[in-house]
C-alpha cells in the first residue's frame, strides 16, 4: 500500500489547501461576501476561475491529506490506513441506500431533480473520504495520546 | 494472541521509544504490541525476537480464542 502514497511532506500542503480552498470556494458561492470579484473588469471572468482554484485547491488538499505517508509509515499506521477505507466504504453504501430512499420519499418535493442528483453524490462520494480522514486520524491521535502517558 | 514484549522490554531497561527506533517502526506499533491491541507480522515478531535474543514462541502465545 506505501508505494501509492505520497511523502510526508505533502501532508502539510494538504492541511493548508484544504481549509483555504474550502473557504474560498464558499466564500465564492456567497456572491454577497465577495461582490467585487464579480464587478472587477480585469477582461476575464474573475470569479469562475476565482471559484475553480478554489475548488481544485479544497480537492487537492483533501487528496494531499489521504495519499501522504505518516512520519513513520509502518505497518500498523497501514493496517489502520485499510480498516479506515474498509468503515469509510461500509459507510459510503449506507449513505447512498438512505439517499436513495430519502430521494424516493422526497421526490415529489424536489424542484431540480438534477442539481438534487450532482449534490447528492458529491455528498456521497465526500462522506467516504471525510469518513477515512475522521476516522484514520482520530485512531492515530487517541494512540498517541495513550502513548503520551506511557514511559 | 498474548506476548511478553512490555515484560522483556521492562526487564532489559529499554524504552519504547529506543525499541521502536530499533526495530524502525513508530512508538505507537510498539505499545500497540504491548497492549494486544495489534498482532505483529511475522517480519516484525522475528525482529523483536532477535533483539531480545530468544525465540518467537517465547514472547508470542496463543490463546484460546485464536
Amino acid at each position: 500500500m506505501g508505494k501509492f502514497l505520497l511523502p510526508y511532506k505533502f501532508k502539510y500542503w494538504g492541511a493548508f489547501m484544504l481549509p483555504f480552498g474550502f473557504m474560498g470556494w464558499y466564500a465564492g458561492q456567497m456572491s454577497n461576501v465577495i461582490p467585487w470579484l464579480s464587478f472587477m473588469n480585469w477582461g476575464v471572468p474573475l470569479t469562475p476561475i476565482f471559484l475553480g482554484i478554489c475548488f481544485f485547491s479544497c480537492l487537492l488538499g483533501l487528496l494531499f491529506l489521504i495519499f501522504s505517508k505518516e512520519k513513520i509509515e509502518d505497518e500498523y499506521v497501514q493496517k489502520l490506513r485499510l480498516e479506515s477505507f474498509q468503515l469509510a466504504a461500509l459507510v459510503q453504501i449506507g449513505y447512498l441506500v438512505y439517499s436513495f430512499i430519502k430521494l424516493i420519499i422526497i421526490t415529489k418535493y424536489v424542484r431540480d431533480e438534477k442539481e438534487y442528483f450532482v449534490f447528492m453524490f458529491l455528498k456521497v462520494l465526500l462522506a467516504f473520504w471525510l469518513v477515512y480522514i475522521i476516522r484514520f486520524n482520530f485512531i492515530l491521535l487517541r494512540n498517541k495520546l495513550k502513548v503520551s502517558n506511557e514511559k | 494472541m498474548k506476548n511478553k514484549v512490555r515484560e522483556l522490554r521492562t526487564k532489559n531497561n529499554i524504552t519504547q521509544t529506543e525499541l521502536a527506533n530499533e526495530l524502525a517502526v513508530s512508538r505507537q506499533t510498539i505499545f500497540a504490541i504491548e497492549t494486544a491491541m495489534y498482532v505483529p507480522s511475522t517480519v516484525l515478531a522475528l525482529k523483536i525476537a532477535r533483539k531480545f535474543k530468544i525465540k518467537v514462541e517465547e514472547i508470542f502465545e496463543l490463546e484460546k480464542k485464536d
